[in-house]
């Protein structure tokens, strides 16, 4: 059996967690030396905004887009609409998260994500495109869980995994769904052969 | 029936959790595994993996039940008990406490009965002190027809 059954969608929606939580954590980060006025009023808006980072290499590793985007001294809280993530690091499939609207607080220790979100793990050469529908996600990027208690629903090629709730826990490398779980896994011919499979 | 292993896989239960680093899952309450003809519930089950993808499961219930059709045929495989094994690299299914197995009409009872899902026969043994009970029902022979 090749190892590409290793690579379960469970195990899949973990790394693309784990690489939104990485992302997360930096694409936040905004120059420190604003003038405060009032602690609940922005001390910095955007328009169309758009922060690129790139690895020492000059390779860019990620790119957070966003319609507009407001800081507030309080919690040193930063507000996006529309924002739309995207990881490129070198050698990775290259990983998009899209929401909304989105809250962060304190750098990026907590993010809020309301309404749709929509997360993307690009194909690579073991697996077709992973995409992962939620809504009002919670991610803490100390502790590196996100969590939402909406549906959730998980695509990867003909493979489907569907829940209410779910918690990833990217340090532990676990994730629970928390209840209607239904996870249909459609072999191939090269596995049909096989034993039946219990593990998507 | 061999050709379930082309079908889709279904599972579903109230949760599950997955843990990547012992590439376990565990799924609790109403659990239902369904491929082509089999079907399997279970109030918990337990699905490991070893380095090579083979695939291995334990399941609990009260109790645990199995169903599948036969190979070429209308009749279906039953089969109850506590607890089950399933052993993904040798093909077999093994059954624990109050375990029976109907193919057709013939019962097997027995406390541990191995079941091959390749050759589709099976094994089955008791505790000490305990006794196997078979039934086979004869086939009725085909009435001939009139002179």
């Amino acid at each position: 059996m090749s190892s590409h059954w290793s690579r379960s969608l469970p195990l899949l929606l973990t790394c693309l967690i784990a690489g939104l939580i990485w992302m997360l954590n930096r694409a936040a980060e905004l120059p420190q030396d604003l003038p405060v006025i009032s602690a609940q009023e922005p001390d910095l808006m955007t328009g169309k905004t758009q922060v690129r980072r790139f690895d020492p290499q000059g390779n860019l590793v990620s790119s957070l887009l966003a319609n507009e985007a407001r800081h507030l001294p309080q919690d040193d809280t930063m507000l996006f609409e529309q924002p739309r993530l995207v990881q490129t690091k070198p050698g990775m499939p290259a990983m998009t998260l899209a929401g909304e609207r989105a809250r962060t607080v304190n750098r990026a220790a907590e993010v809020w994500l309301y309404g749709a979100v929509e997360m993307r793990r690009a194909p690579d050469a073991k697996n077709p495109e992973l995409v992962i529908r939620t809504r009002d996600m919670h991610v803490n990027t100390e502790t590196q869980v996100a969590r939402s208690s909406a549906p959730v629903t998980a695509e990867m090629g003909a493979h489907r995994a569907r829940a209410v709730g779910f918690v990833a826990d990217n340090r532990n490398e676990t994730l629970q769904l928390l209840s209607q779980v239904s996870m249909t896994y459609v072999p191939n011919k090269a596995s049909a052969g096989a034993r039946p499979r219990l593990l998507p | 029936e061999q050709g379930d292993r082309e079908k889709p896989m279904n599972i579903q239960a109230d949760n599950c959790n997955y843990e990547q680093k012992a590439q376990r899952s565990v799924c609790t309450h109403n659990v239902v595994v369904t491929q082509g003809t089999m079907t399997i519930y279970a109030d918990r089950l337990v699905i490991t993996q070893d380095a090579d993808g083979n695939q291995f499961a334990h399941g609990e219930g009260k109790p645990v039940r199995f169903k599948q059709r036969l190979d070429k045929s209308t009749d279906w495989l039953e089969a109850e008990s506590q607890r089950f094994n399933y052993d993904g690299k040798k093909g077999f299914l093994q059954l624990f406490d109050k375990a029976w197995v109907r193919k057709s009409q013939d019962v097997v009872h027995g406390d541990h009965i191995t079941y091959d899902l390749n050759t589709e026969l099976y094994q089955a043994k008791s505790k000490p002190g305990g006794r196997v009970n078979i039934t086979i029902v004869p086939k009725k022979k085909e009435a001939k027809a009139a002179p």
